[in-house]
């Protein structure tokens, strides 16, 4: 439970703190003169609204109240009665200050703050100006009221009619419903999933037509409900599929009702509702959804059509391939039915049924195709199309075709198949149909002339309930009583005799049979070989399909009925926008995760783990002896086969080799999986990102109070600030930001009688701009103020014994500019409230270098200043290089690395005490790490040692170390305040295997040189 | 069974607070919460709930339009939890015209009350109302013991902050 309301004032806290941000910048626009728009309103409104809710929630009256004040303050302004103007955001101001001070101490000592009076006083009699004396709104009492017992709900079938919204959602319901009508007619219910679903879309349209209150069109889904749910397992009934289509013509005449303008239901007979049209769009809403669907269903048929082939003779004669394309038209036609029904094309549809009857019989050898009929088909189908066809005609300007030419079209194709069913070739066409299915098969010649039209017309009939497996057998059952027994009762089982023949065969009489079965050859065979365990009596090949012509072995049509083919898909769902809605956000289908920044943290943790665990391998991999010591194997094997001693040495190559190569593959994995590593790192880097507008947000308030104090006019720009950084970085940023912020309206800033008088527009800029530069963000704090005073700053450099006058005069404006970056330098003549306490700069320089990144200025006086900042994209990992430095392993943060030497003992010269080298003809002061840091070094003396340069800037030192690693990529973790106190040290890492490694942090290490050497002002000094 | 429940707000805590109101009755399973109406009609058809709690002011797609698609795509009843400021009035008026069954206030003071049983009472009712469920505890609705019910929050949330 504790755990439950933890977790509810955090979400307090980071929901109100979205909220609160929010308001500022939009309050601070319109107090600038810019008129927001709408959705701004609707967001400042949200926005006090959510913050009332959530202080609700916890109880913070005072917060509750002021949001609740703001909030009614708002509502004529979102209605649009009263404007967003100064005067309005001059309450709003401190009213959001208060809400601010209210969560502080609600988060800080978890209670309630009353709403300062003064505050509170204003937003009411603001609120009576604007509205004319009308007293605020009352808030709910804090403690819920007994509930009122429900008043009974108003009839919402009257709601819903009288909105044409919800009209159109009901088109948008029907219209998803679309493929749903026509997978009823042509689904295979046989998975059990199909079922569901389209009982679920049904029960949906049923529910939504009951609310409508289109009581005639519930009756129909209810009746396909029914259809539907007796298809267990199936295909439906042909009686039922055609019950379900003549529903969907009825359907069809129901959607013309509600189409009708002002008749505003149909079946209930209620009155239409006074002075409302519902939607008489309806139509049009469909017809322009499916506009393309359709088009396409309708060239698929084009298609379809032309692809019957074959010769035939007469206006009466058939097409070869007729069953599955039949089979596939018939689908078309349901669908281009159901298409034509949602138009409300009942002359067409009239059409379509009979078109979708014809090839539904053609498809199960009820009757045939005729060359006259497939062009009468065409003939139709561009009839009732031709208005659709034509892209360049709107829908709006279909249009059905008339009754007296779907009455000649149903005519004709009635006298066509008149034609095609003459009696006498009725009789005859199964036995056609079988012939054909069997010139389909591999079967012997001698076994097919056995066939007599009665054969056939009996293996039809086997194959119409699921005979659809054709075997030749060749038996002798008459060796043993046995043997005869089993094969008669197999004939009598699992297969059927259609025909059979005596052959001759080494002296005995043997049977030749052609079988149907259900099963398929695996378990025939099975089968037989239990009968004739000797194998010696039965043999059974089952007829392949032929495959000569190259045809595709198509299955044997006469199949479709017991084995369904897939159904056509169905048409995609059309799941466009609500028209209505065009108000979406750009969030939008990109749904967004509140992640806690401690479990990415987390993540990066063990990644940085990884990291290390990685760096470790490397390491192993290339220094590893194992290479080297496989290359001695195989020098000394070499040695002793070209000796002779030994015949097994040319073996033992062979077996050297495969582990060569096996640490090749090694090497290769190590740097794949690298690799891997990597871009694993920077995803969840990426995760921990934020806009670089959370930090610059805070700055237009800033800005605006700290002008208005100070007397100047300030406008604030900001750019850039979508460019994303990493988290921690934002925190660290913040003080840094805000001190170049402070300083240049303190300093940089002149008052505007001065900026006149020197030709400048009286109100001065400043830009904040944030950009990527490769994988560094740079980050600009520009004014166009005075510039700094160059002069000053070079006295005060002097003064201060930072630099020698003569250095000093040699050094250009620029690197004078930068000396305010060191600790205690301040140029302010006054100590303001602001900033000038000579803690600014070197602030800034000493948080920024915490993060890995530099600061620069440049200034031209009279034109103004600019300070830059470069940051790395993430504060998490810095690479850095490893040392060694008496049996310690340190690490040197790459940002401070200048350059690396050996360097001998004899090059070591002193001057005034102080060690240095001679490095491209200038002194370098160098100093034994392990003694910079305090500790004991083991007095060894080498004669040969690296040295590594670190500079920060401004100086540059030399180190001297035992030995040098390599750079390496360090996950950076928080290390234990007592090992943090330690000089010199800025952070802790890991390696492989687990040891500790300490990052040596650059500015420490320069001030432990300078406090161990004074520097002095013409000598060598840390230059 | 237990009777489905989707919550919809766009604040989290707000959908954390209401889901503990909502499941704090044996007889309510909360199944799943939402952070708009989008979201919230996807999850009606996909989660068929008997109940649904619905905040108003919502950003994307606002109380009031989920309404109008919810009373054709689900058969939920739902209720309205909304805080805005006429509640009273017009927006109240409007969600019941578009199939609301109940209007209430948002829930308060999880900061110092008895969150479940004290201060999710009127939800807790309301939803029983609108599945025809006998309503929880009403004669004893004054009793004291509810202070100290294990499942209570009235101990918890008194306790100091942590810092």
């Amino acid at each position: 439970m504790a755990d439950f309301i933890t977790a509810l004032w955090r979400e307090f806290e980071v929901e109100t703190l979205d909220h609160l941000e929010a308001i500022e910048p939009l309050l601070l626009a319109a107090e600038s003169g810019a008129t927001p728009d709408a959705g701004q309103v609707a967001l400042l409104f949200r926005s006090f609204h959510s913050v009332k809710g959530l202080a609700r929630a916890m109880d913070l009256r005072g917060m509750e109240e002021i949001a609740h004040a703001a909030e009614s303050l708002l509502s004529p302004v979102r209605e649009g009665t009263a404007p967003l103007d100064a005067g309005v955001v001059a309450v709003l101001l401190p009213a959001l200050d208060a809400l601010k001070a209210g969560r502080r101490t609600a988060l800080n000592e978890r209670r309630d703050q009353p709403a300062p009076e003064a505050v509170l006083a204003n937003l009411k009699q603001l609120f009576a100006t604007l509205t004319g004396g009308a007293p605020l709104p009352e808030m709910p009492p804090p403690e819920d009221t007994k509930p009122a017992p429900p008043e009974p709900a108003p009839d919402p079938r009257e709601a819903v009619r009288e909105d044409p919204e919800i009209l159109g959602y009901f088109a948008e319901l029907l219209r998803g419903a679309l493929p749903v009508f026509t997978r009823i007619v042509t689904a295979d219910f046989s998975q059990a999933r199909v079922q569901t679903e389209t009982l679920d879309a049904l029960e949906r349209i049923e529910h939504a037509a009951e609310t409508m209150g289109y009581l005639a069109l519930v009756d129909h889904m209810r009746a396909m409900r029914a259809i539907v749910e007796t298809a267990n397992g199936r295909r439906l009934f042909p009686d039922a599929r055609k019950a379900v289509l003549r529903l969907l013509g009825q359907i069809g005449e129901v959607l013309k009702e509600i189409d009708r303008p002002g008749t505003p239901g149909c079946g209930d007979g209620s009155p239409p509702a006074a002075g409302t049209a519902p939607a008489s769009d309806l139509r049009g809403i469909l017809g322009h959804a499916f506009e393309d669907e359709l088009r396409e269903t309708y060239c698929n048929a084009l298609q379809a059509l032309s692809l019957f082939s074959g010769e035939p003779e007469g206006p009466t004669s058939s097409f070869d391939n007729d069953e599955t394309l039949a089979e596939d038209l018939a689908g078309m036609a349901r669908l281009l039915y159901s298409f034509v029904l949602f138009l409300n094309w009942p002359n067409s549809g009239d059409v379509m049924l009979v078109i979708e009857d014809i090839f539904s019989r053609v498809s199960t050898r009820e009757i045939f195709l005729s060359a006259e009929t497939l062009t009468l088909t065409r003939s139709a189908f561009s009839a009732v199309f031709s208005t659709v066809v034509d892209r360049n005609r709107l829908p709006d300007h279909w249009h059905d075709i008339s009754p007296e030419m779907a009455t000649r079209f149903t005519q004709e194709f009635r006298q066509s198949l008149l034609n095609t069913l003459n009696p006498a070739r009725a009789s005859l066409a199964p036995v056609k149909v079988g012939q054909r299915f069997l010139a389909t098969l591999e079967i012997k010649p001698a076994l097919l002339e056995m066939l007599s039209p009665e054969n056939i017309a009996y293996l039809m009939e086997l194959v119409q309930v699921g005979y659809l497996h054709l075997y030749e057998v060749l038996a002798n059952p008459e060796k043993s009583p046995e043997l005869t027994q089993a094969f008669l009762a197999w004939t009598e089982s699992q297969v059927k005799p259609i025909t059979n023949r005596s052959v001759f065969i080494e002296g005995e009489t043997w049977f030749e049979f052609l079988m149907a079965s259900i099963e398929p050859p695996e378990a025939v065979l099975a089968r037989v070989a239990e009968i004739d365990r000797a194998g010696s009596f039965i043999q059974v090949s089952p007829c392949r399909t032929k495959t000569a012509n190259g045809a595709p072995p198509a299955a044997p049509a006469p199949a479709a009925g017991a084995q369904p083919r897939p159904a056509p898909a169905p048409p995609v769902a059309a799941t466009a926008a609500t028209p209505a809605d065009t108000t979406s956000a750009p969030a939008r289908g990109e749904p967004v995760l509140r992640v806690r920044g401690e479990a990415i943290d987390g993540l990066l943790n063990q990644i940085g783990e990884m990291i290390s665990l990685n760096g470790a391998l490397s390491l192993s991999m290339q220094e590893s002896m194992v290479s080297s010591a496989l290359q001695g194997l195989r020098r000394g094997l070499q040695l002793l086969s070209e000796n002779g001693e030994n015949p097994e040495t040319e073996g033992l190559i062979g077996v050297l080799d495969v582990l060569r190569q096996y640490v090749d593959r090694m090497r290769h994995i190590e740097s794949s999986f690298s690799a891997a590593l990597t871009r694993l790192q920077e995803g969840v880097l990426e995760l921990r990102v934020v806009p670089v507008d959370t930090v610059f947000g805070r700055f237009p308030r800033l800005v605006r109070d700290l002008a208005q104090q100070l007397g100047k006019q300030v406008r604030l720009e900001i750019d850039g600030g979508s460019v994303r950084i990493d988290k921690g970085m934002v925190e660290a940023l913040a003080d840094p930001l805000m001190h170049m912020v402070r300083n240049a309206l303190d300093h940089g800033v002149e008052p505007p009688e001065r900026r006149r008088q020197d030709g400048k527009p009286a109100q001065a800029t400043l830009v904040l701009r944030a950009y990527r530069k490769g994988n560094r963000v740079i980050i600009e704090v520009r004014d166009d103020g005075a510039g700094l005073d160059i002069a000053t700053v070079r006295r005060i450099a002097i003064e201060r014994g930072l630099i020698a006058a003569g250095e000093a005069a040699r050094l250009g404006d620029r690197d004078i500019c930068r000396f305010i970056f060191q600790p205690g330098f301040s140029t302010a003549a006054a100590i303001t409230e602001t900033s000038g306490r000579g803690v600014g700069m070197d602030v800034v320089w000493t948080n920024v270098n915490r993060l890995g990144g530099s600061v620069d200025v440049d200034s031209s006086p009279g034109k103004g200043t600019c300070f830059t900042l470069s940051l790395p994209l993430s504060a998490a990992i810095q690479t850095a290089l490893i040392v060694a430095a008496d049996d310690n392993i340190m690490v040197i943060p790459e940002r401070y690395l200048a350059e690396t030497c050996q360097v001998t003992a004899a090059e070591i010269q002193t001057v005034r005490g102080q060690s240095a080298i001679v490095l491209r003809d200038q002194f370098l002061p160098v100093f034994p790490l392990t003694r910079l840091l305090g500790h004991q070094g083991s007095g060894s003396s080498p004669t040969r040692f690296p040295v590594v340069v670190i500079e920060n800037g401004r100086q540059r030192i030399g180190l001297i170390v035992d030995r040098l690693y390599r750079r390496q990529d360090l996950f950076v973790k928080d290390i234990h305040p007592q090992l943090a106190a330690i000089p010199g040290v800025g952070g802790a890492s890991t390696l492989g295997d687990g040891r500790v490694i300490l990052i040596l942090d650059g500015d420490d290490l320069f001030r432990l040189a300078e406090a161990s050497v004074r520097i002095d002002s013409d000598g060598v000094g840390l230059s | 069974m237990k009777k489905k429940v989707l919550v919809v707000d766009d604040s989290m805590m707000m959908r954390t607070m209401v889901t503990q109101i909502a499941s704090s009755d044996e007889r309510f399973e909360v199944v799943g919460d939402a952070a708009n109406g989008r979201i919230a009609l996807e999850m009606a058809q996909m989660l068929k709930p008997d109940i649904i709690l619905l905040d108003i002011e919502m950003p994307e797609m606002d109380g009031i339009d989920t309404l109008k698609r919810l009373m054709l795509a689900s058969k939920a009843k739902t209720i309205v939890i909304s805080s805005v400021a006429q509640a009273a009035s017009t927006n109240a008026a409007e969600a019941r015209r578009f199939g609301a069954c109940a209007v209430i206030p948002k829930p308060s003071g999880a900061f110092s009350l008895d969150l479940t049983q004290k201060k999710g009472h009127e939800i807790i009712q309301a939803m029983c109302r609108a599945v025809g469920l006998p309503l929880a505890d009403e004669e004893d609705e004054d009793d004291d013991r509810h202070a100290v019910t294990p499942g209570g929050l009235g101990s918890a949330m008194l306790q100091p902050a942590h810092g």
